[in-house]
């Protein structure tokens, strides 16, 4: 870098701490254009909305794993059949939530408390999730390397560093391709707050559907004024010929454009799916509102505790703004205080319904900050050494890895990101290690590599 | 031919087409060498486009929106043999074109803005001056080599010179600045090199990443503070001096700017190390340079370039197919002093180009051979021009607002459709699946429906004005979406259906056969 160079925003610090890649870094071109048929075992009549020929996929597998010591230590969960991701963009700051160091200089403006868990300690500002420590595994010794934004969201969203060519379907993709589907007409990947990952070679059918507001109904779900059910099947009807024709016209290419007809049937199963009540809140309590608290991010939890109790297999809640190179500390209380009355009722709340175990809920962002603070009373990235908090889906509660008492480095059980996705995958019942075909003909295993995170189950 | 030395001589500034047939290159050479290929492959190609489709294709690869009807009623009952250089020529001197290309440099070289420029307001603001910038530069046809040097060396206010809005969407992070810069502009993905030597390309090694990094090192991005001290937007400067360093190198290594192939760069205080990348760009190293456009120019036409993928020229063993041909389309390029149009006029009069994508013939796999046209989905900014065209989406903006209003809403709207039909990649979009958010909106958006009906100055109003008789309104709106007139079979069902329709419902009828148009794959896809 330049010497004259002070600025905090510049992101080529802490970029370059990894050794290994395993994949290329060729073209910017995405490589799935043609059909998705190509793609091995995966049913092809409307996926995205559970509605599928194949069976569930777990039984099948299990023969594969049980000669795997590791497995039986795994396979403690009943079954995960929802993945909530509660995503803090922007790399929210691991001392100053769940790995605090009050004795240390880093240690920052907020005090610790004691939580659940014996001997663990969160913020002060995490009253309520403290109370439900000993729901959560906490990982304080990731350690990953990538310091950029984009390349580090791309990393701890796919589990795999950006590679050029390949367009890495996101976590939510994966689940909604591969676990076991429902019989439902709704999305059974959704994002809330944020428009979420692509699905990458998977197909834009996979793509998770967004939502912008979970106080405002879902857009467009309904006929616009002045259209009647009875027109609308007119219309279908007069599209699905302009649909044959247009195949039988194209000939041999017709089968490029199969999937807008395809789409167009789920969307209109989506419109009069009965399980589309789950995306409106406003049919909750007050009181139950109230508990996720008053902020986009509670409500979006809410959402996701409705959509989880009707079998979506995949909800994204963001939180934007923890990027915090500058006042950190007023930021990060401020996010917190979104947070904390949120994550407590979404946890809470599944317990209640028996819905806690098959749910896997995972805390996040792209990299932690670091310990020392800057001179804008902020901290800046750092991936070196992080927490990432899991609950629900079968984990083992308490504390995972330790950073040192400075907070600069993992001193104990150093955690990558790739150890982190195999973990979550098998946890939620997929082969870590199964391949897909992208037309290039490179093999793109669901998880690249990692080992299993010992204690976690 | 006697136009020959006197031309060459002139070097114009503004290319003309007349100087360049000197150099040989012509449609017909294209298409030898690719019907050659195609014979020797054993493949037969498929028929040539209608008139319809040829129309819709041509208007939306260059104008990057669909044809009006009255183009087409024009076009289709045009006589003259030369109907079709006629029409490319036109449309290459339209206006509309130059927004085209605006979309297409904007998606590689900006891509969506990220939060350091500013609120939606600001950042929609400058991508407009952005895009109007360069639309007028392809409309003048500058010189390409020209255009790359402008954005390379672009300093300023962000708000007074928008050139600069490639450079400062980076913030200053040099090495994204640096990639993109080569990877847009030479073809060269070499920012995998950042960290490490690159994975692949042996000859790629880390320092020489910060060689290329070094010319860019100097370059700031700066806020301009007005004078109540508000920050408001931003500014890019080169600074004089300073050191680049690999980061994370042990021994800690400074470096000089330095071309990939050893040649060193400007050493010492300069302000002028990206006016030395850009010689290097379009000078020492323009070959590359020049067929790095090339190649993407034809991707962009023919759905497939030469090379594929187009920004990777570095991997080994990735080699395009008809090597000659690319070669003399780029030697053509250089001669007639980067001219674009030119270049493009080579291209679209070619039969390669022209190709139907209608075929009984599985051709999957033949890709390199062009047998037959590519389907590929519209780009958000052609979905929306396109759909606004045919129904007049922009006649729904409230009349009793002013102009400024109507601007903001329709970059509202604008950006629901790239939001909704783009993807995040900065690269032109080849995936034409489609979602269930896209399809919702094409069947349910409460303006779009809006302008679906009969209402003042819709699509509806015209055809009920123009015509009483069910089959010609059928055509009508047929000529409006598709662009084509229907076959007898549609028109028949349709006009059927509309006879078949109680008087006071047939308006409702015609709305719903506009609907099944406009969301109809025909009309969402570029064929």
């Amino acid at each position: 870098m330049s010497e004259d160079h002070h600025d905090d925003h510049h992101e080529n610090h802490d970029h370059c701490g990894t050794e290994d890649h395993e994949v290329s870094c060729t073209g910017r071109r995405q490589f799935l254009r043609r059909s998705l048929g190509s793609l091995i075992g995966l049913s092809i009549a409307s996926p995205m909305l559970g509605l599928v020929t194949g069976t569930p996929q777990i039984s099948g597998l299990s023969s594969l794993w049980a000669a795997d010591p590791l497995v039986e230590q795994m396979t403690g969960s009943a079954g995960v059949r929802s993945i909530i991701l509660l995503w803090m963009d922007g790399g929210p700051s691991q001392t100053d939530t769940f790995d605090p160091k009050p004795g240390s200089k880093n240690g920052g403006a907020f005090k610790a408390i004691n939580t659940a868990l014996p001997g663990v300690q969160f913020s002060e500002h995490l009253p309520r999730v403290a109370s439900v420590a000993d729901r959560l595994a906490v990982i304080r010794s990731m350690t990953t390397g990538e310091g950029n934004h984009q390349r580090a969201k791309h990393y701890m969203r796919t589990g795999y560093k950006p590679a050029g060519t390949v367009k890495f379907p996101g976590m939510g993709a994966m689940a909604a391709h591969e676990m076991p589907k429902s019989e439902l007409d709704i999305p059974m990947n959704v994002s809330i707050n944020a428009p979420g990952n692509s699905a990458g070679f998977l197909g834009v059918r996979y793509d998770p559907f967004y939502i912008p507001d979970p106080a405002k109904p879902v857009q467009n779900l309904a006929l616009p004024k002045g259209i009647s059910e009875e027109r609308f099947s007119r219309r279908l009807l007069l599209l699905g010929k302009n649909e044959s024709r247009f195949a039988s016209a194209l000939g041999a290419a017709g089968s490029d454009v199969e999937s807008y007809q395809r789409i167009a049937d789920s969307a209109h199963a989506f419109m009069n799916a009965p399980e589309a009540s789950a995306f409106d809140i406003s049919q909750e309590p007050k009181a139950v509102v109230e508990a996720y608290g008053d902020s986009k991010f509670g409500r979006g939890c809410l959402m996701a505790r409705r959509l989880v109790e009707k079998g979506v297999k995949f909800v994204e809640v963001a939180l934007n703004g923890w990027d915090t190179h500058q006042d950190n500390f007023t930021r990060v209380a401020s996010h917190l205080n979104a947070v904390d009355p949120a994550m407590h009722a979404l946890i809470t709340d599944l317990e209640a319904r028996d819905l806690l175990d098959s749910t896997l809920i995972i805390w996040m962002g792209e990299f932690g900050r670091t310990p020392r603070i800057n001179g804008n009373d902020g901290r800046d990235h750092f991936p070196g050494a992080w927490s990432v908090v899991l609950a629900g889906g079968g984990v083992r509660p308490g504390v995972i890895g330790a950073t040192s008492e400075d907070g600069m480095k993992v001193v104990s059980q150093p955690t990558k990101t790739e150890d982190l996705f195999r973990s979550i995958y098998r946890q939620a019942g997929l082969d870590p290690d199964k391949q897909f075909d992208t037309p290039a003909g490179r093999p793109i295993k669901i998880a690249n590599g990692g080992s299993f995170i010992p204690g976690l189950v | 031919m006697g136009l020959s030395v006197a031309v060459i001589a002139m070097a114009p500034t503004i290319a003309s087409a007349e100087a360049n047939r000197l150099t040989g290159i012509t449609s017909e050479a294209i298409d030898l060498t690719i019907e050659k290929s195609l014979s020797q492959a054993g493949l037969k190609a498929a028929t040539q486009t209608d008139d319809s489709e040829f129309l819709r294709r041509l208007s939306l690869d260059v104008r990057g929106t669909i044809p009006s009807v009255e183009e087409v009623i024009a076009f289709l009952g045009d006589k003259s043999p030369d109907k079709r250089s006629k029409v490319i020529k036109e449309y290459l001197n339209d206006p509309l074109r130059g927004s085209s290309w605006a979309n297409y440099w904007d998606k590689l070289l900006v891509g969506s803005l990220n939060e350091t420029i500013g609120n939606q307001m600001a950042a929609t603001r400058a991508k407009n001056g952005w895009k109007e910038w360069v639309a007028e530069q392809f409309n003048d046809n500058l010189p390409y080599d020209q255009f790359a040097t402008k954005v390379v060396t672009a300093e300023g206010p962000g708000d007074v010179a928008p050139e600069t809005l490639p450079t400062i969407r980076w913030d200053g992070a040099t090495a994204d600045l640096t990639g993109t810069m080569s990877r847009v502009f030479l073809g060269r993905q070499i920012q995998c090199a950042q960290c490490h030597n690159h994975p692949y390309d042996e000859t790629m090694t880390q320092q020489m990443f910060w060689e290329s990094a070094a010319f860019f090192d100097r370059t700031k991005v700066i806020p301009m503070r007005s004078m109540a001290g508000r920050q408001d937007g931003r500014q890019v400067i080169e600074k004089v001096s300073g050191e680049t360093k690999i980061p994370d190198f042990e021994p800690a290594t400074r470096v000089s700017p330095k071309w990939i192939d050893g040649q060193p760069g400007p050493a010492g205080n300069t302000t002028e190390l990206r006016e030395a990348f850009a010689q290097f760009m379009t000078q020492h190293d323009q070959e590359q340079f020049a067929r790095n456009l090339v190649n993407r120019m034809w991707a962009h036409y023919t759905g497939r370039g030469f090379l594929e993928p187009v920004d990777d020229w570095q991997t080994p063993g990735i080699v395009p197919n008809h090597p000659e041909l690319l070669s003399a389309l780029t030697t053509e390029f250089i001669a007639s002093g980067m001219d674009v149009r030119h270049l493009e006029e080579i291209i679209l009069n070619s039969r390669t180009y022209q190709r139907s994508s209608r075929t009984e013939e599985d051709l999957t796999g033949y890709g390199e051979y062009y047998p037959v046209g590519l389907i590929r989905p519209l780009s958000p900014e052609q979905l929306f021009a396109s759909v606004d065209r045919a129904v007049n989406l922009s006649a729904q903006t409230p009349r009793n607002r002013g102009g400024a209003f109507r601007e903001q809403l329709r970059d509202r709207y604008i950006s629901q459709f790239t939001f909704l039909f783009g993807n995040d990649e900065m690269e032109e979009s080849s995936d034409f699946d489609a979602n269930v958010s896209q399809a919702l909106f094409l069947f349910n958006d409460p303006t779009l429906n809006k302008a679906m009906t009969e209402s003042k100055g819709s699509i509806i109003n015209r055809v009920l004005s123009t015509t009483k008789d069910p089959r010609e309104q059928v055509e009508y709106l047929y000529l409006a979406t598709v662009n084509r007139r229907p076959t007898n079979e549609e028109r028949a069902d349709l006009a059927t259906m509309l006879e078949q329709t109680p008087e006071k419902e047939r308006t409702a009828a015609l709305e719903d056969i506009l609907w099944a148009l406009i969301n109809s794959a025909e009309f969402r896809t570029n064929h």
